[in-house]
């Protein structure tokens, strides 16, 4: 897999954001994103996940365009946030099952073991607190076969266990030859890893 | 098979996560209520002006008393950022507003049930008028009056300062002449060429606004 981004620059409020961007993310590979708040991460991850259009330049998806991705294909993405990105009214289990049943999934599940989530799978999404509820949608998130993961500050508000799980789970997925970048404004050590600076909506490989 | 299958999901799961939080649906009923016992305790009703002023408390009670729940159909998306869920999932969002305008109308269908009842109840009035015609305008009405409002609350999830009302009362004012005239003439029992004539002009509109939803939907979310 591989995504091609081509002069890529978006503007917002007639401020430019993301300023002629032009690279390729191999798969394989971690792709580690950082930059200061503010610099443009969530935006870039966003216009590669298609939430967003390029104002100017192309996205290329294994060199198909961005629009015809985004039209047929965007579902072999998998975006994984802080966000909760769950019902809250509904227990752990019924949101599971019902994002299952939406994506068609029927793959075994570890991640809500491993996040010690079991326990909890019948209580209302409401009454978990903040890092159960970033558990669960991380877990709910990865449950996707997907090429192209992208990864938006997934570790901020974890805690040290479930950071050297997600950790893990990451490094096996880009040796899996998934497609994976992930931003934060934290620089983490990960093997197989290649790190970049965004800085005035510009990227480059950080020494 | 398997797609009606996820729509019916989509369906269910709007049912029971509003039925999780009964706060909502308990406005709906005291706010109803408490117009209905209002209009029953105020005047002093003669039979005759009790037939002329019924069209109108319906159609209040049901734009007024539904219209603050109708516009937070998506808050829970909104808020929770589940849209990007549903963005990346081989659902289309057209699939998605017309499934919660479906579960919409389910629960409105039965609330307006309940508080036509009170109405006819507290207001004293009988019920020897065709009910066919009566249950058909009602479910028209509701038709396009919650197609619009859950439309309108998918373009609005985002801005929390918009109010609803501002937006859609303009919009359904004519579906709403039409309403109030064709429940007049059922209750007194004049169905002529007239009431035919408001309830093509009712429907029409719900066709209307049906296939401007279908063409708009995915353009609003391309656009955000």
């Amino acid at each position: 897999m591989q995504v091609k981004l081509k002069n890529l620059s978006f503007s917002y409020q007639n401020k430019f954001i993301i300023k002629k961007i032009s690279y390729s993310f191999e798969s394989g590979k971690i792709h580690f994103i950082n930059g200061k708040n503010g610099s443009g991460k969530t935006t870039l991850l966003k216009l590669i996940a298609t939430f967003l259009s390029p104002v100017y330049g192309e996205i290329e998806y294994n060199n198909i365009k961005f629009k015809k991705f985004k039209m047929e294909s965007r579902n072999k993405i998998s975006y994984i946030t802080h966000l909760p990105m769950l019902y809250p009214e509904l227990t752990l289990e019924e949101n599971f099952k019902f994002f299952k049943k939406l994506y068609s999934i029927d793959k075994k599940e570890d991640l809500r073991k491993n996040f010690n989530l079991l326990p909890y799978n019948d209580m209302q999404v409401k009454k978990y607190s903040r890092g159960m509820k970033q558990k669960a949608s991380i877990a709910l998130s990865l449950l996707k076969d997907t090429d192209i993961f992208l990864f938006d500050e997934p570790f901020s508000g974890l805690d040290i266990e479930s950071q050297n799980i997600l950790n893990e789970y990451i490094i096996n997925l880009s040796k899996e030859d998934k497609l994976i970048i992930l931003i934060s404004h934290h620089v983490r050590n990960m093997d197989n890893c290649i790190y970049y600076n965004l800085e005035n909506g510009k990227i480059a490989i950080a020494d | 098979m398997e797609k009606l299958r996820l729509l019916i999901s989509l369906i269910s799961l709007h049912l029971k996560n509003s039925f999780r939080n009964p706060q909502k649906i308990l406005y709906l009923v005291f706010f109803s209520f408490l117009i209905v016992v209002i209009f029953a305790f105020s005047f002093d009703l003669s039979a005759k002006l009790a037939y002329k002023i019924t069209p109108g408390i319906i159609w209040t009670v049901i734009i007024l008393g539904s219209t603050n729940i109708l516009a937070e159909s998506f808050k829970e998306e909104s808020e929770n950022s589940i849209f990007y869920r549903f963005l990346l999932s081989p659902v289309s969002m057209t699939s998605l507003v017309i499934t919660r305008m479906i579960s919409n109308l389910i629960i409105i269908i039965v609330w307006e049930f309940l508080i036509i009842s009170l109405i006819f109840i507290f207001l004293n009035l009988n019920t020897d008028f065709d009910t066919f015609w009566f249950i058909l305008t009602i479910f028209t009405g509701s038709v396009g009056y919650v197609m619009l409002t859950t439309f309108f609350s998918m373009i609005v999830s985002e801005n929390k300062n918009v109010f609803m009302a501002i937006i859609i009362y303009p919009l359904i004012l004519p579906l709403l002449m039409g309403l109030i005239k064709m429940t007049s003439a059922i209750i007194t029992n004049q169905i002529n060429s007239e009431f035919f004539f408001w309830l093509k002009i009712t429907v029409g509109f719900n066709v209307i606004y049906f296939a401007v939803i279908i063409i708009l939907t995915e353009i609003v979310f391309e656009s955000e």
